[in-house]
């Protein structure tokens, strides 16, 4: 079934499912998206609505109290609808794993030093 | 003395025993929080599920003042969201503000933005599909014939050859068709169940692709300006997409008639001035020049539309349209 609204946000939130690793969780997801975890529980609630995604509860562990986790991921017919929407909207599919990419100076560094230098 | 005492006693105690204690209290206040949003999705076994799932959440959450900037992110932005996703009131109102304030305010700059009349009737048909319709048409008089001009379905469904009219080609609307009704009348119509209304189609064919499809519900509305009928524009809802809502309410229908008002206008100024004798008139009398000739029809796809006889008292009996006078 085709998706009603397809955000930017839709988008990172498909590339963060179609990612590595099996235990998808709300937050997980939301850090491997890079979006908040706020607007990422609707998405995947209109994921799950339009038959793309599946969410099962965690299993209790014994001896383990508390809440449980909910896992998502892409049923086949939502991994293939999402692949072709990715790849039409933004030309490949980027993985996602939740690390950030090291943080780089706008300007480099011997440009910088040059620059101090010429002071 | 005594003052020094006590200031030493609130420096040094009181005040580190109340940031730990607050410090404790947050996590509590955090799952208060969600506690209180999931409660207000709603529905109560989404309430239910979503509670679980974000304390879940919250525990796997570093810190303690960020687990209460997490549960206020999730309550600010999540709740109002699911609660428009699960509540079918919830989602009318989103969807009449999406589409009364982004939407309409879209549609109305790029209708008045569009360089000619086929690409102004695409900008409306994509406008209307999907977010509003699953399928939207546009048909328009052209020779005192209706010549569907526009038909947009959504995602890449298409109709069996020979059952709805494609785009180029003649449509007749039988009495009693909505669209007829709308142009005979000049009123918006609102056909709110598709299955429990006995309506006639335009061919067997035609009501049986729509018996497939799956039509829930229908809005069609008449292109008029300045006293010309222009045609009529109809959207329609489906089996095609999962919608919370899949019937048009009278909400939906006023919002329509202000797009159809809109998509007449625009229509109606994307007409060169020698296709519309009044607006041909209008130019004439301002710049006080002849009124010009009324050129040909030319082979393109121009509508030419028709003066509309008497547009206050709707006819009663045969239509004041060849095109619907000829329909079976």
């Amino acid at each position: 079934m085709a998706l009603s609204r397809v955000t930017p946000a839709t988008l990172d939130v498909l590339e963060a499912l179609m990612g590595p690793g099996e235990e998808l969780y709300g937050l997980k997801i939301a850090r491997n998206a890079g979006r908040k975890t706020g607007s990422v529980y609707p998405i995947l609630a209109r994921l799950e609505e339009a038959g793309w995604v599946e969410s099962c509860w965690e299993r209790e562990e014994r001896g383990e109290r508390g809440p449980r986790r909910r896992f998502y991921r892409l049923n086949p017919d939502g991994l293939a609808a999402a692949r072709a929407l990715l790849t039409e909207r933004r030309g490949a599919v980027r993985q996602r794993t939740g690390r950030r990419a090291p943080v780089r100076s706008p300007i480099p560094v011997a440009e910088l030093r040059l620059s101090w230098a010429a002071r | 003395m005594i003052n020094g005492m006590l200031g030493f006693l609130v420096a040094a105690v009181l005040i580190p025993l109340l940031v730990n204690e607050a410090g404790d209290l947050v996590p509590s206040l955090a799952r208060c929080l969600l506690r209180w949003g999931a409660r207000h999705i709603g529905q109560a076994d989404q309430a239910a599920r979503y509670e679980e799932e974000w304390l879940a959440d919250l525990d796997r959450v570093p810190g303690k003042l960020t687990k209460l900037l997490h549960a206020c992110g999730v309550v600010a932005r999540s709740v109002p969201r699911l609660r428009a996703q699960f509540h079918p009131e919830g989602r009318r109102a989103r969807l009449f503000g999406v589409l009364a304030g982004r939407v309409m305010d879209r549609t109305a700059k790029r209708l008045a933005a569009a360089p000619g009349i086929g690409a102004t009737l695409q900008h409306v048909a994509e406008l209307l599909v999907p977010q509003f319709a699953d399928h939207c048409f546009i048909d328009l008089v052209q020779g005192g014939v209706l010549i569907r001009s526009v038909a947009r379905h959504t995602g890449d469904w298409t109709p069996p050859a020979g059952t709805w009219a494609r785009a180029g080609e003649q449509i007749r609307y039988p009495q009693g068709h909505f669209c007829q009704q709308a142009m005979e009348c000049l009123e918006t119509v609102l056909v709110a169940d598709f299955a429990k209304e006995d309506r006639p189609a335009p061919s067997a064919p035609s009501a049986a692709t729509s018996q497939r499809v799956g039509l829930t519900s229908i809005i069609a509305a008449p292109l008029y300006t300045r006293g010309v009928l222009l045609g009529v524009i109809s959207v329609a809802r489906s089996g095609l997409t999962n919608r919370a809502e899949p019937h048009y309410s009278p909400a939906d229908r006023d919002l329509f008639r202000t797009v159809a008002s809109w998509a007449g206008t625009a229509i109606d100024n994307a007409n060169p001035p020698e296709a519309s004798p009044l607006t041909a008139l209008a130019t004439c009398v301002s710049y006080r020049r002849p009124v010009p000739a009324r050129a040909a029809p030319p082979a393109s796809s121009r509508p030419f539309p028709q003066p509309h006889p008497s547009p206050q008292s709707p006819s009663s009996g045969t239509s004041p349209y060849p095109v619907l006078a000829a329909a079976p």
